[in-house]
């Protein structure tokens, strides 16, 4: 039997947030963050320190500007894995709020953002150790996610059980009432799975370029 | 994570590296299932609420 390849976490995403169906929609954005709540935290963190000398960030600001970067990113619609990363077009958009919530906290008669003691407005920092660590968790999160959509559910729920919640196979087998063999013959079928799903180019392409 | 390790994953994996692949799965569905319970995200969706619903209100009125 042909294997389709299971859908990215791009293109769930892109999936997901079809506008014309508003409950789809909403589940997807309020999925989206759950996912890379993370990331998007150490993100506007580290860019908020960058333009402000290493400032530390209120918890209120940075939680502003997640909910404007998430608004934005259904609302625009515009990321297009085919032309960069999805962690580049994040880090964009927190950017351009951050710089935008720091020129409202500044008083009129104060230097400009990009005068000599910010680095430029436009300027983004490079990625931080805690960025790329909160990242990659979130996409292995969303790997989680995608193998859940594509493997029967008798299935996933063996490979959580025994995987994620680190049960013994042998417990798991008495619990839900099968043999051995079935336990370990599903690991490796999902193990498997899971594997082509993560070497998808969109998943490499988050990890290394 | 580390480099090799994601990029041999279409591969036979050996047995070291699939419980560290392992050990970051369960590490990343913990840190995801606690997120999902975290004050600050429920703090964060109604801010997002608001953004989108304010957007659709003002789109509505323009067209």
């Amino acid at each position: 039997m042909a294997y389709k390849l299971p859908e990215t976490p791009v293109s769930l995403l892109l999936r997901l947030r079809e506008e014309d169906k508003q409950a789809v929609w909403q589940i997807s954005w309020k999925r989206f963050l759950e996912l890379y709540y993370g990331p998007l935290i150490a993100i506007a963190s580290g860019i908020y320190r960058h333009h402000t000398g290493e400032t530390t960030p209120p918890q209120s600001v940075l939680e502003d500007v997640v909910a404007h970067v998430v608004a934005e990113f259904f609302k625009r619609n515009k990321f297009d894995p085919s032309r960069g990363r999805l962690r580049t077009y994040l880090r964009v958009l927190t950017n351009a709020q951050v710089v935008e919530v720091l020129r409202k906290q500044r008083p009129l008669n104060h230097v400009s953002l990009d005068g000599p003691d910010f680095h430029s407005s436009e300027e983004i920092p490079t990625e931080s150790a805690d960025e790329a660590r909160t990242f990659q968790q979130s996409l292995l999160a969303t790997l989680i996610e995608d193998l859940r959509e594509t493997v029967p559910l008798r299935q996933f729920q063996i490979f959580e059980m025994v995987k994620l919640h680190e049960m013994p196979p042998e417990k798991v087998a008495e619990e839900l009432g099968v043999s051995r063999g079935v336990v370990d013959n599903t690991i490796y079928k999902v193990m498997l799975r899971l594997r082509e799903i993560a070497s998808a180019p969109e998943y490499q392409s988050e990890y290394y370029l | 994570m580390n480099d090799s390790l994601f990029a041999n994953i279409g591969n036979q994996m050996s047995i070291e590296d699939e419980a560290e692949f392992t050990r970051r799965l369960a590490a990343a569905y913990r840190e995801h299932e606690s997120s999902e319970r975290r004050p600050e995200v429920d703090r964060i969706t109604r801010l997002i609420r608001e953004r989108l619903e304010d957007g659709r209100v003002k789109e509505e009125e323009a067209s």
